[in-house]
């Protein structure tokens, strides 16, 4: 059984950890889709659960690489370069105090208006194409994934067999 | 499918059953649902879960539009204790809302769970009369007999209410009985609503008494308390009393399962008292893991400020534990009359020192002073799986 959570809302975090565990426990694959992976940083996902940081979908998008070169890759080449030895902490404070205050506060509500509804057509896409296997059941794990879920159903469109469930302990 | 009227098929509805995020709550209405089930043809168990989160206004409007795109096209039945079945629905709201709104939010996520549909049964039974009873008051078939159980720790501050209180009122209106599971939620919702007093009556929560104890208790060193990490339950001062105890005697330790507000402050108490070595937190854990450690300590130490009835202290008797608990209420009711054979109860105070004098007394008399047997048989004719099953057999069937 291979089963997508969305958890964007990291709300319910005991229920998406033991759920997912208990998926791969019983033989099945689990992927967590999370909006942020550093909510989740003490949280014991069980090793075979794939944790995917919903901003990683969005990595090969033109929009995401201008960001990462303009914003991240470009200005650490320099940092390294001009400081030299010191550049390794350089540039750990310029990422952390500048570029990804950028890409959260800057770019994501921006990219989030122009392409309302690339996520969902991400998620989608790694639904049908996300492993070996193709998801059979999308676990909706919290209430700010609902809006994404229904997002995720019309582009999977009316007639897929993919299922969805409030918890995977409906369908263990 | 409809069923014929006097078919032994019961709908309990709940906002609270056991899930992997609080394996705690609602394990009474599991262990009601265990005890009644084999009595009847079927049983359905809907449960309506809170889903809170801090969201805006606009946000709220999006989920719940998105909610209800999404409730007929999700599986939300599976199998539950004693053979029935569970449906589940999460019930999305902002994080502060108030009594009132949250029923009539609980109702209008069944309306759409329905799509239409009554409650396909003729007797219905609620825990909570809000939001649950509530809930179902437009969707039950005209000759559904209704039955609320009223367990809320918070009955006051909901009847303080006067939205949540008309409500209520509606509820007691239509329902046949309402059951309360101490008589301090008795006095407390007939101050409010006197004149629904023929229809409240007392029931126990159900426990079961079929697990033996691997072997008796012979010593009282390992303490264990269960239950929330907040300032109701008095956790602070059973810590406080467990170090004074713990001076005088090395060899205890204590096990605090649960989780809450006051998990970080206890901690750090801990440490300030250096007693990180022989004190255990394990966080919430499901049922069964709590029944299993209740075998495996020797006291269960509960200093709660107030409680409507004290599933723990009768289950720890259940499983062969002396008990040392307040008199907050349930407990004096629940062991009336097996006080020293159960245990020790002592005085609810602002400090730790009935607590740890409430310790000295049972640990000079135990264990010649006690006898759980006797109080095992006593809890098992009053709380036992027979005794409640029978009871609700009777109002729900005859």
């Amino acid at each position: 059984m291979n089963v997508l959570f969305l958890a964007l809302g990291a709300s319910r975090k005991r229920a998406v950890v033991e759920e997912s565990a208990a998926v791969v426990a019983s033989g099945g694959t689990a992927t967590v889709v999370v909006a942020s992976t550093r909510q989740w940083q003490l949280s014991a996902f069980a090793p075979e659960v794939k944790v995917l940081d919903a901003s990683i979908l969005h990595q090969d998008q033109l929009l995401w690489r201008i960001e990462r070169m303009v914003v991240y890759r470009g200005p650490e080449f320099v940092l390294k370069r001009a400081l030299g030895r010191r550049g390794k902490s350089a540039v750990r404070a310029y990422r952390n105090k500048v570029a990804d205050r950028f890409h959260r506060r800057a770019f994501l509500p921006v990219h989030n208006r122009l392409s309302k509804d690339a996520s969902s057509r991400l998620i989608a896409g790694r639904v049908v194409r996300g492993g070996p296997q193709p998801c059979e059941w999308i676990v909706v794990s919290d209430s700010r994934s609902m809006p994404e879920a229904v997002a995720v159903l019309n582009h999977l469109g009316s007639d897929t067999p993919v299922g969805l469930v409030w918890s995977a302990d409906q369908i263990l | 499918m409809t069923l014929p009227p006097g078919s032994r098929h019961v709908t309990v509805v709940t906002p609270w059953y056991p899930t992997r995020l609080l394996p705690f709550r609602g394990a009474f209405v599991q262990t009601m649902v265990e005890a009644t089930a084999p009595g009847c043809d079927s049983m359905t168990v809907l449960h309506c879960d809170r889903w809170s989160a801090r969201i805006t206004d606009a946000e709220d409007v999006e989920i719940v539009r998105a909610h209800r795109a999404l409730l007929p096209r999700t599986k939300h039945t599976s199998t539950t204790v004693g053979g029935s079945a569970l449906t589940y629905v999460p019930v999305p709201m902002p994080a502060e809302v108030n009594f009132a709104d949250t029923a009539r939010r609980h109702e209008a996520t069944l309306r759409a769970a329905l799509d239409g549909e009554l409650i396909d049964a003729n007797v219905v039974h609620v825990h909570e009369a809000l939001p649950s009873g509530w809930a179902v008051l437009e969707h039950l078939r005209p000759e559904a007999k209704l039955f609320v159980t009223e367990h809320a720790s918070f009955l006051e501050a909901l009847l303080d209410e006067p939205g949540a209180r008309e409500m209520y009122d509606k509820v007691l209106d239509r329902c046949d009985r309402l059951f309360v599971v101490g008589d301090g939620t008795r006095d407390v919702l007939l101050k409010a609503l006197p004149r629904h007093a023929d229809k409240v009556s007392l029931v126990a929560n159900p426990i079961s008494f079929d697990l033996p104890r691997p072997s008796p208790v012979t010593e009282l060193r390992r303490w264990l308390y269960l239950g929330g990490l907040i300032p109701r339950k008095g956790v602070n001062w059973l810590l406080e009393a467990f170090a004074k105890c713990h001076a005088e005697d090395s060899s205890l330790t204590l096990t605090i399962v649960g989780d809450g507000e006051l998990s970080g402050p206890l901690r750090a108490r801990t440490k300030e008292l250096g007693l990180q070595d022989v004190v255990t937190f394990t966080g919430s854990v499901d049922p069964g893991v709590a029944l299993r450690l209740m075998r495996e300590h020797d006291l269960l130490v509960h200093a709660s400020r107030w409680e409507s009835f004290g599933v723990t202290v009768v289950e720890a008797v259940a499983a062969g534990m002396p008990v040392l608990v307040t008199r907050c209420g349930g407990p004096e009711e629940t062991l009336a009359g097996i006080e020293d054979a159960a245990g020790e109860l002592v005085a609810v105070e602002e400090d730790d020192a009935a607590l740890v004098e409430g310790y000295r007394r049972l640990r000079d008399r135990f264990p010649q002073g006690l006898d759980l047997a006797e109080a095992q048989r006593v809890l098992d004719e009053r709380y036992g799986y027979t005794a409640v099953a029978r009871m609700h057999h009777r109002v729900w069937f005859e």
